[in-house]
């Protein structure tokens, strides 16, 4: 009867420690979830439907983060609200016979204050966006946006947004503000330290980043673009995770939006 | 092509008048903002002082919410001009 006790007592302290962070990871599982769920049903189902599955989820984290202390875990909360926001400011607040550049301008001043307030809130580290510890490699990861950008254009083919060389860099200029400063805010800053933080490891933060940037780009309809995204996501968090600093991402991100809405579509028509 | 402004989301703009999104999806993000304001207040009235900082993360969805709804408003007064 002893040796029962002392094998099983011996067996529970072999056995693996279920502590606080499996349930945050289930959690943030299942929001992920819900998150690709209001996506897919954006695409199959029409705007309301998915602009109602959106709100449904930003109101349920928002509930949720009220009632959970201070914490990694809440943290996390506040920044999964971004990508539904984003997404529900881009389908209702551009104008169709307004330029391309205005509708990143109007839709993207809310995103970025979004952005900047969760990064606020969620303690995003000095070092990420401070003086960056080595210029040239930031540079240097900054040069790769130009074939990330060539590699999406080639592989999503849109149309150039004008002809006209004004309206051209105003649209740069917009597409790299609104675009990737706000997306690299929330994805490589925001998002990866705080699940870095949350799961005690930089190689989870660098994986949630990246899964969740490539889920939002299941609007674009084309499964290579989704994995180059995945690719360049990938990418990106490493940099941030190695140099310590965003700029770097920031200035590849942007020559790679750049590119893919301005250049490429005038230059390789 | 870009997460804000991704092909989904340019199709919807291009196919659908303002009108209808503002119907639809606009509505959606208005009821949310009212909800969000409402926990707001709920909070700063019934919270006490250790809630506070719950207004902060509020505020996150709050002002780019307020942001878009004033949007949505002054586009729609213009059409009617």
């Amino acid at each position: 009867m002893l040796a029962v006790v002392r094998s099983a007592r011996s067996a529970l302290e072999r056995a693996p420690r279920i502590d606080a962070v499996t349930p945050a990871a289930a959690v943030c599982a299942v929001y992920v979830i819900g998150l690709a769920g209001a996506e897919v049903l954006l695409l199959t189902s029409g705007i309301a439907a998915g602009a109602v599955a959106h709100v449904a989820l930003v109101l349920v984290l928002l509930l949720h983060a009220t009632a959970v202390p201070d914490s990694p875990y809440r943290r996390m909360l506040m920044v999964l609200v971004l990508p539904s926001l984003i997404r529900l400011l881009g389908l209702t607040i551009p104008v169709a016979a307004t330029p391309v550049a205005v509708w990143y301008l109007t839709a993207g001043t809310p995103a970025l204050l979004g952005a900047l307030l969760v990064a606020r809130v969620t303690a995003l580290p000095r070092s990420l966006y401070g003086r960056p510890a080595s210029l040239p490699l930031q540079l240097l990861v900054g040069l790769t946006g130009i074939t990330s950008g060539l590699l999406a254009y080639l592989v999503l083919r849109p149309q150039p947004v004008s002809t006209d060389l004004p309206v051209l860099v105003i649209s740069g200029v917009a597409v790299a503000v609104f675009a990737a400063v706000t997306e690299e805010l929330v994805f490589r800053g925001s998002l990866q330290s705080v699940a870095a933080d949350l799961f005690g490891s930089s190689a989870a933060g660098v994986g949630m980043s990246t899964g969740l940037f490539a889920l939002m780009y299941i609007g674009s309809q084309s499964v290579p673009f989704v994995l180059l995204m995945l690719a360049t996501g990938l990418f990106l968090a490493w940099a941030v995770q190695q140099t310590g600093s965003l700029w770097g991402p920031m200035l590849a991100h942007a020559a790679m939006v750049v590119g893919l809405v301005v250049i490429w579509p005038v230059l390789l028509p | 092509m870009t997460i804000i402004i991704d092909q989904a989301t340019r199709q919807s703009i291009l196919s659908f008048t303002f009108d209808f999104r503002s119907t639809t999806a606009g509505v959606a993000l208005i009821v949310l903002l009212v909800a969000v304001l409402t926990l707001r207040e709920l909070i700063r009235v019934h919270g006490g002082p250790r809630m506070t900082e719950r207004l902060d993360q509020l505020n996150v969805a709050a002002y780019p919410l307020m942001l878009a709804f004033t949007a949505i408003i002054v586009v729609r007064v213009v059409s009617l001009i």
